[in-house]
């Protein structure tokens, strides 16, 4: 498999060549469905199970991902991490990828693989990607802040799309 | 010693913001913060062209 030149799909391609059970969340995914916002991570939700995690850190192995907070340190997550449904902001060698094993108020891979589309990105590679609407869904359950200011652009991209 | 426990614990700010990232974007150059926003921006041309079902602009028409 050619790796893309594309920092961002050149992740994506080396979860699924180890067959990660993975879907976009946050920004990235609200840009793939139309809004017009800016976003500098890859936010993933991904599947806690056992295999999966032993996936995971080996696909982490390959972008060689330190966690985010103390990159001096090279602090490297465990599956014990992995495996919680814990947020690890890390930073890879194609730059930073966040690892969520939860979102909002604890929901999980499975429970938000039911509103994922999938998505080409590229001619050999699909993506799962979550929803907008349960994007918003989760953001007004989680009323941060930060989430909060988002909310109004997801709202009426989310209308537009309806529209067209 | 700083453990990885501690800082998966709590990533954020109370205001939600991920601290992090602002100080690893912080880290780089002017120029190097342009081509992380460069990558991400071509990274969602390419996903849109690889899911286009017909012809279309990829830019916007010249305002003037």
């Amino acid at each position: 498999m050619q790796t893309p030149r594309n920092r961002n799909l050149a992740i994506l391609q080396t979860l699924v060549d180890h067959q990660v059970e993975f879907l976009i969340v946050g920004g990235v995914a609200a840009v793939l469905q139309g809004a017009p916002i800016n976003t500098f991570d890859l936010d993933i939700v991904h599947s806690t199970n056992p295999a999966n995690v032993s996936r995971v850190l080996a696909a982490l192995g390959e972008l060689d991902a330190i966690y985010r907070a103390q990159p001096d340190l090279r602090l490297r997550p465990a599956a014990s991490h992995l495996s919680s449904p814990g947020h690890q902001l890390l930073l890879t060698r194609l730059g930073p990828l966040d690892l969520l094993g939860s979102i909002g108020i604890g929901r999980t891979y499975s429970d938000l693989l039911g509103h994922a589309t999938e998505m080409k990105a590229g001619p050999s590679l699909s993506v799962r990607v979550l929803d907008l609407e349960t994007q918003i869904a989760i953001k007004e359950e989680v009323g941060g802040e930060k989430d909060q200011a988002a909310l109004p652009i997801l709202r009426r991209t989310l209308e537009e799309r309806r529209k067209a | 010693m700083l453990s990885c426990d501690r800082i998966a614990m709590s990533p954020y700010g109370s205001d939600g913001v991920d601290v992090t990232l602002i100080r690893w974007m912080l880290s780089l150059t002017p120029a190097e913060r342009l081509a992380v926003l460069q990558d991400f921006t071509d990274f969602v041309w390419e996903v849109r062209d690889a899911n286009a079902t017909e012809s279309k602009p990829r830019h916007p028409p010249d305002a003037g």
